[in-house]
């Protein structure tokens, strides 16, 4: 770094701000570099590279919020299909019509695949079922570039042996209805305070994430209140919690603490093969209600179609954990107009 | 279907270590992209398409200041992430910008939110620039790094910073004020306010 001559003698405040400027200018930039060259990377591993929408906003790929907001947006969107008795008993057999918007990619290295993700590279990339029947001619709105074709659209097919064979031509995305967390407050009473000072999802939730008797947490900016949820001594950590913030805070009871669901879902990441037809494509915890409607964290898990077949593996791994599936593709009345999502919102829990 | 647990963000840092080896993890980030709530529809997605464009250089900005670049990249691309998960809820709020900094602010631990000069890289082939400068700033208090970063650094106004970080002008002004009296001692210069 230069050293001039009483340099900072000279300093006044606008040379002191030109400085600045130019540190704060270095620092942006590199914090930028850092951001693009992860992007150059075609597989996704860290917590930048996985970010499609931020890169988006950088102006790189683009391309990719046009993809994978599209593609699940929700007029395509998984929607949630869970329990033991939500699902068709014959679906999966190749007899039932699953239906839902996906995006389609064929690239140099495979044919027409549904893509339950997408990577975020130029052209995109994904790995997926194979889509039997798929003719590009047929379909408008699809992209190309380097020997890769995709696109977003709405299929209609059978489902069987781990591949999608389309009964219906395939359409544009349409409007699929979808179910919403529902984030309100369970706690009716709270303490006054100022609200405002607690860090959504802050300090003090990343703090419980060790206590083995932590559920979850939750923010409702409605409310303004911080949600937490504990399987045990839930006065003792209602008044530990207060004691750490002015703002009104709401500490429930929940029947599974979040260690006992990322232990099923490390289960279940750690199962090393699937039977043929069981896609897996993205598993975590949410905030869910019990039929009684009170709160409570369950292990979701993405699948393309949430069959039976499917269901009695996932059990078979998780044990009594609620869960819920989010199936990519739902059952569709038969020799009908496509009825999206048409099973897709009728939930039960898994347990 | 959206993830609200805590569980997907401890996946997400368990996925960084594991890397490649955990393609689920990764699936299951892409999916919270593309998950958006119910009736967002396109203005849903438009409207955030905005948003992050207008946002995402401010948040990126201010958290550099907070935490250095390379911390920076990801917290921006966490916290725009999260707002996307969350863009029902997020639009609605009256100060979106400001909750999606703390939402990225409240992402990096404590001992990670500090500048340090060693991780800019080049910093000593910045032409004129007093050597003690970035350590100077390193070391003053956060609020006061973030508050004259933005608006010197980065020729924010007061109201502008305040957003961001949730506090009135007058508080963005006075901790400008304290930082640079604490930059000019520690370049040992008077003081010159320009008009």
């Amino acid at each position: 770094m230069n050293e001039p001559p009483d340099h900072a003698n000279r300093s006044s405040d606008a040379d002191l701000a030109r400085q600045l400027s130019a540190i704060a200018g270095h620092a942006v930039a590199q914090s930028r570099a850092a951001e693009v060259a992860s992007q150059r990377e075609p597989v996704v591993s860290t917590r930048s590279r996985r970010l499609v929408v931020a890169s988006a906003f950088a102006g790189v790929i683009a391309l990719v919020v046009g993809i994978a907001a599209l593609a699940m947006r929700d007029e395509g969107g998984p929607s949630i299909v869970a329990g033991p008795s939500t699902i068709d008993p014959s679906a999966g057999s190749g007899d039932v019509e699953y239906g839902g918007n996906v995006t389609v990619l064929e690239s140099t290295d495979h044919g027409p695949q549904l893509c339950g993700a997408v990577a975020e590279s130029y052209p995109p990339q994904c790995g997926g079922p194979d889509i039997v029947g798929w003719d590009w001619t047929a379909v408008e709105g699809e992209e190309s570039a380097n020997g890769t074709t995709w696109g977003t659209f709405y299929l209609v097919g059978t489902w069987a042996d781990g591949q999608l064979t389309l009964t219906r031509p395939p359409t544009g995305p349409l409007p699929v209805p979808q179910p919403d967390t529902d984030y309100t407050t369970p706690c009716e009473e709270l303490r006054d305070g100022p609200g405002g000072a607690t860090d959504p999802l802050g300090d003090l939730t990343l703090g419980l994430d060790a206590d083995p008797e932590y559920a979850g947490s939750w923010w409702d900016d409605t409310s303004g209140v911080m949600n937490y949820g504990f399987t045990a001594n839930v006065d003792a950590h209602r008044a530990e919690i207060e004691a750490q913030t002015t703002d009104p805070v709401c500490v429930v009871a929940m029947p599974t603490s979040q260690a006992d669901l990322l232990a099923a879902q490390e289960t279940l990441l750690s199962v090393s093969s699937r039977p043929v037809g069981i896609e897996m494509y993205g598993s975590g915890t949410m905030l869910d209600r019990d039929e009684s409607g009170a709160p409570q964290f369950v292990l979701a898990i993405s699948v393309i179609v949430a069959d039976p077949v499917t269901k009695a593996w996932v059990e078979s791994f998780i044990g009594e954990v609620p869960y819920r599936l989010g199936a990519l593709l739902n059952p569709v009345e038969p020799l009908t107009t496509p009825t999206p999502g048409s099973a897709s919102t009728n939930v039960t829990y898994g347990e | 279907m959206r993830w609200e647990g805590a569980g997907a963000r401890q996946k997400s840092e368990k996925s960084r270590v594991a890397g490649i080896r955990r393609p689920d993890l990764y699936r299951l980030t892409v999916m919270e992209h593309t998950e958006l709530g119910a009736g967002d529809g396109d203005r849903g997605e438009a409207g955030f398409a905005a948003f992050g464009a207008e946002v995402e250089p401010r948040i990126r900005r201010a958290l550099v200041a907070l935490a250095g670049p390379e911390v920076a990249s990801d917290a921006t691309a966490d916290a725009l992430e999260y707002a996307w998960r969350n863009w029902a809820r997020v639009r609605a709020m009256a100060n979106p910008a400001g909750y999606v900094y703390r939402v990225a602010r409240s992402r990096i631990p404590r001992r990670r939110r500090r500048f340090l000069p060693s991780e800019i890289a080049g910093l000593d082939r910045i032409p004129d620039v007093e050597p003690a400068l970035a350590g100077l700033l390193a070391a003053l208090p956060e609020r006061q790094r973030v508050c004259v970063f933005l608006v010197y650094g980065c020729q924010w106004h007061y109201p502008e910073v305040g957003e961001v970080l949730g506090i009135s002008p007058s508080s963005v002004r006075t901790h400008c004020d304290r930082a640079l009296d604490a930059l000019r001692r520690g370049l040992k210069v008077e003081h010159e306010r320009t008009p």
